[in-house]
C-alpha cells in the first residue's frame, strides 16, 4: 500500500526556471552592461578632478535605476557622458525587468502551471489529514448534504468533482472544517489515489456521482486498492446494485427502491413507519402533513425507474393502481392498468380514474420538477383530499416544493445521503429497523408509545456501546471477574438507583448474533455491543455509569464506598479492626 | 525517432550557446587567477567582473534541467558564483568600506576564493566533455 502513495509528483520549481531562464539573462546582460558602462566612462569630483564610479557604486547604481526606485543620491554630479549612459540604460533595465515580471505573471495565468500548482496542493493537503476523513467522490446535490453532516459531526472530507463549478460552490459553503477538493475525474484511479483511497486515516469512500458507471468504477478501483476500506456507492438501476454488490461494496443506496420500500411499508405498517420518523433525526421520507399514506388505489404518474420500483413494491402488496406514462414503459406488461398521456393535463387524470371513489392519491415522479408541481396541482383542482406525492429532483427547488403543502416529498438527494450518514454514524440502527419490520404492527405501536411516553416525543439519542475496555471499562471489568449485569442494571440511574433511566436497549449483537428488544433481566457477556435508544438528558448518567468503577458498584450494589489511596487504606483497617 | 535523428545531423544552436558559456566562465576565471598570488597588479578587476557575469549566465542556462547531470552541473555552477560573488564582495568591503586597501593577504583571499570558483568551473567542463563524449557523435 505504501507505494501507492508515492504518485508521481508534478514539480513546479523546474518549470518555472526552465521559464524564466530567457527573462533572466537578458536582466544579467542589461546589468553587467550598464555596470560595466559606469565604471569605464569618466567622471569628475565636485572640485573638477577625474574620478571613476567603482563596481560597488556602479552597481548600486543600476539597481536602484533597473528597479524604478530612482533614489537621487549620487556621489558626484554627471558628467555629460555618464548622464547619456544612464539615459540609456535606465530604458534597458526597466525594459529587462518588465520582461522578467511579464513572464513570471504570464506563467502564473497559465492553466497548465495552475492545474499542477492545485494538484499538488491537493494532494498535500490530503496526505497531511490526521484526523480520519470520509472520501467523497462527487459533489452534487447528494454530495453537499454528505459533505454537510460529515463535517457538523466532526469528521472531515475529501472532494474529488469532474465539475468545476462544483468545487467552488464547495468553497463558498460554510463548513466547520475545512475540505480539501480537486476537479477532476473520481473514477480514474490517479484522482482517487491523491485524494488519499490508501491513505491510513481514510474512513470510507462514498460514491455519489451522478453517473452510475463512474459510481461503479470508484466501487471497483476503491476495492481493489484499499479491500479494508468501507465503500458506499449509489446505484440508480437494479443491474448497477447487483454488479456493485458482486464485488464487495459494503453498502449501495438506491433511492427509488428505498423510497418504494419505505412508501409500501408506511402503507402496511403504519407504526413502523412511526417509529423510523422518531429515530431518525431527519427521516429519508419526510411526511410533509400528519397523513400517513392511505391503503386504495394509487395514480402513479412515472414512467422512470421511481415508477417501476413502486409498481413492483405495490404489486407485491396487492394494491390496484394505474401508471400513466407517455408511453408503455419496457419493463411493464400490456395488460396492467395503463394510461397515456403525462399527467398534467385534467383529462388524462380523469382517464386513469382520479373522481373514482377508491383512488386515494397521486405520486407525481417524473424527472421534472416542474411537471411533477403541475401534476399535483392539477390534480389537487379535481379532489383536493387526495394524498400528494412529488419528487423533488433538484435541491434548489425545495422552498417550492415545500410551499406546495404536499404530504409526501421524495428527494433523491436527500435519501442517499441519509442513508449514508446513517449507515456510516451508526450501522446497527438499520439493521435493528429492518428487524422490527418483522413483529406486529400493532405492538410496534404499544412499543412506541411506550418509549415516547418515557423519553419524549423528540428525536431519541441512538448510540451503540460496545462492552469493552475502551467505551465500558466499569462494565467490563465486573464481567471478566465473573460478576453477572443484566440489561436492566446498566439503564439505573446512578444518582438514584431505585429509579431507572429514560433509555432503552434496542438490540444485542453478540458474536455476529442479533438480539432484538431484550428484556431487562437478560444477562451481558463482555463484547456485547448494544444499540441504545435514550432521552437526550440520559446519555450522560449511563456513560458515567459504564465508565466509572463506583457509581457502577453503586449501581449494582446499593454502595457508595470512598475512594482513593487513603481512604480505601482507611476502609482496609476499619474492616480488619472489626473483624479483629 | 525523427526528432533523434536530426538531433544527429543538425548542429543544436543550444548546446552550442551552453557549452560557449560554460568554457568561457572557466577560461576568464583562469585568467583571472593566474599570476603571483598575492600580486593586485596581476589580478584584473575587470576579469573577475567578466568572469562572475558569465558565470551567472551560465547559471541561468543550467536551470530547469531535469536529468541527473544537470542538476550536478547547475550545483557546480552555482558554487562558482558563490566563490566569484564572496571574491568580488572582499575586493569591494577592502577598497571601499575599509581603509585597508588591496594589500597582499587581501588579494590572497581574493584570489584563493576565485581559485575555489576555478575548480567548480573544471569540474562543469569535466562533465560536459563527458557527457558529450558518452554520446558518441
Amino acid at each position: 500500500m505504501e507505494e501507492l502513495l508515492q504518485l508521481p509528483r508534478h514539480s513546479v520549481i523546474p518549470m518555472v526556471l526552465r521559464r524564466m531562464r530567457p527573462p533572466l539573462i537578458t536582466l544579467i546582460v542589461a546589468y553587467s552592461i550598464s555596470v560595466l558602462g559606469f565604471v569605464l566612462i569618466p567622471g569628475e569630483t565636485a572640485s573638477g578632478e577625474p574620478h571613476r564610479m567603482d563596481f560597488l557604486h556602479a552597481f548600486y547604481f543600476a539597481s536602484y535605476t533597473a528597479t524604478t526606485i530612482g533614489f537621487g543620491e549620487i556621489p558626484n554630479a554627471f558628467t555629460e557622458a555618464q548622464r547619456l549612459w544612464a539615459t540609456f540604460s535606465l530604458y534597458v533595465l526597466v525594459i529587462a525587468w518588465f520582461t522578467a515580471i511579464g513572464s513570471i505573471i504570464g506563467l502564473i495565468r497559465d492553466p497548465v502551471f495552475q492545474r499542477v500548482v492545485t494538484w499538488n496542493r491537493f494532494r498535500r493537503q490530503v496526505r497531511k489529514l490526521a484526523e480520519p476523513f470520509h472520501l467523497v467522490c462527487g459533489y452534487g446535490d447528494t454530495g453537499a448534504q454528505l459533505v454537510q453532516e460529515v463535517t457538523a459531526l466532526g469528521a472531515r472530507a475529501v472532494v474529488i468533482d469532474q465539475v468545476e463549478g462544483h468545487t467552488y460552490e464547495l468553497g463558498m459553503e460554510d463548513l466547520r472544517s475545512y475540505v480539501p477538493a480537486f476537479c477532476g475525474d473520481a473514477s480514474l484511479a490517479d484522482n482517487l489515489l491523491a485524494a488519499g483511497l490508501t491513505h491510513p486515516r481514510c474512513a470510507s469512500v462514498l460514491a455519489v456521482t451522478d453517473d452510475d458507471h463512474a459510481n461503479l468504477q470508484i466501487a471497483i478501483t476503491a476495492k481493489l486498492l484499499n479491500p479494508r476500506l468501507p465503500v458506499i456507492a449509489r446505484a440508480g438501476s437494479g443491474e448497477v446494485q447487483a454488479n456493485m454488490a458482486s464485488f464487495g461494496t459494503d453498502h449501495i443506496v438506491n433511492a427509488f427502491d428505498t423510497f418504494a420500500g419505505g412508501f409500501v411499508m408506511a402503507i402496511q405498517s403504519p407504526y413502523v413507519h412511526r417509529l423510523y420518523e422518531w429515530m431518525s433525526p431527519r427521516p429519508e421520507i419526510p411526511l410533509t402533513s400528519d397523513r400517513l399514506p392511505p391503503p386504495g388505489r394509487w395514480i402513479i404518474c412515472a414512467p422512470g425507474r421511481l415508477g417501476k420500483m413502486l409498481h413492483r413494491r405495490l404489486r407485491e402488496m396487492g394494491t390496484d393502481m394505474v401508471l400513466v406514462a407517455e408511453e408503455l414503459p419496457p419493463w411493464m406488461s400490456a395488460d396492467q392498468p395503463q394510461v397515456e398521456g403525462k399527467g398534467t393535463e385534467a383529462e388524462t387524470l380523469r382517464r386513469a380514474g382520479i373522481d373514482l371513489e377508491e383512488t386515494v392519491g397521486v405520486i407525481a415522479g417524473t424527472d421534472d420538477d416542474v411537471d411533477n408541481l403541475s401534476i399535483i396541482i392539477t390534480a389537487r383542482q379535481l379532489r383536493p383530499e387526495l394524498f400528494m406525492v412529488a419528487r423533488q429532483s433538484d435541491r434548489s427547488n425545495r422552498y417550492i416544493f415545500e410551499a406546495a403543502d404536499l404530504d409526501m416529498i421524495m428527494e433523491p438527494s436527500g435519501i442517499i445521503a441519509l442513508r449514508m450518514m446513517r449507515q456510516l454514524t451508526t450501522p446497527m440502527l438499520p439493521q435493528f429497523l429492518r428487524g422490527i419490520r418483522d413483529y406486529d404492527d400493532d405492538y410496534v405501536g404499544e412499543l412506541l408509545a411506550n418509549w415516547q411516553a418515557r423519553m419524549g416525543r423528540d428525536t431519541p439519542r441512538v448510540r451503540a456501546l460496545t462492552l469493552g475496555w475502551r467505551d465500558a471499562p466499569a462494565v467490563a471489568d465486573a464481567l471478566l471477574t465473573g460478576h453477572s449485569v443484566t440489561v436492566g442494571d446498566l439503564l439505573l440511574d446512578p444518582a438514584n438507583r431505585r429509579e431507572s433511566l429514560a433509555a432503552e436497549v434496542l438490540m444485542i449483537e453478540r458474536e455476529g448474533e442479533q438480539m432484538f428488544l431484550p428484556p431487562p433481566d437478560t444477562p451481558l457477556a463482555p463484547g456485547d455491543t448494544l444499540l441504545l435508544c435514550s432521552s437526550a438528558g440520559a446519555l450522560r448518567p449511563i456513560a458515567w455509569t459504564v465508565n466509572n468503577m463506583d457509581a457502577f458498584r453503586y449501581v449494582m450494589t446499593g454502595e457508595q464506598r470512598p475512594d482513593g489511596w487513603l481512604w480505601r487504606w482507611l476502609a482496609r483497617r476499619r474492616e480488619t479492626a472489626g473483624s479483629g | 525517432m525523427d526528432s533523434l535523428t536530426e538531433g544527429h545531423e543538425r548542429m543544436n544552436l543550444e548546446k552550442v550557446v551552453f557549452g560557449f558559456f560554460i568554457l568561457l566562465a572557466l577560461t576568464l576565471n583562469f585568467g583571472f587567477f593566474l599570476g603571483d598570488f598575492d600580486n593586485p597588479d596581476h589580478h584584473n578587476v575587470y576579469e573577475l567582473y567578466a568572469a562572475l557575469v558569465v558565470s551567472l549566465i551560465a547559471t541561468v542556462l543550467k536551470f530547469g534541467e531535469r536529468t541527473q547531470i544537470g542538476a550536478v552541473l547547475l550545483a557546480a555552477s552555482l558554487v562558482a558564483d558563490l566563490q566569484l560573488i564572496a571574491a568580488a564582495l572582499v575586493w569591494g568591503i577592502a577598497t571601499q568600506m575599509t581603509d585597508v586597501g588591496l594589500n597582499s593577504a587581501v588579494m590572497a583571499s581574493i584570489v584563493s576564493l576565485s581559485g575555489g570558483a576555478l575548480l567548480a568551473n573544471l569540474a562543469s567542463v569535466t562533465i560536459l566533455i563527458v557527457e558529450t563524449v558518452g554520446m558518441h557523435r
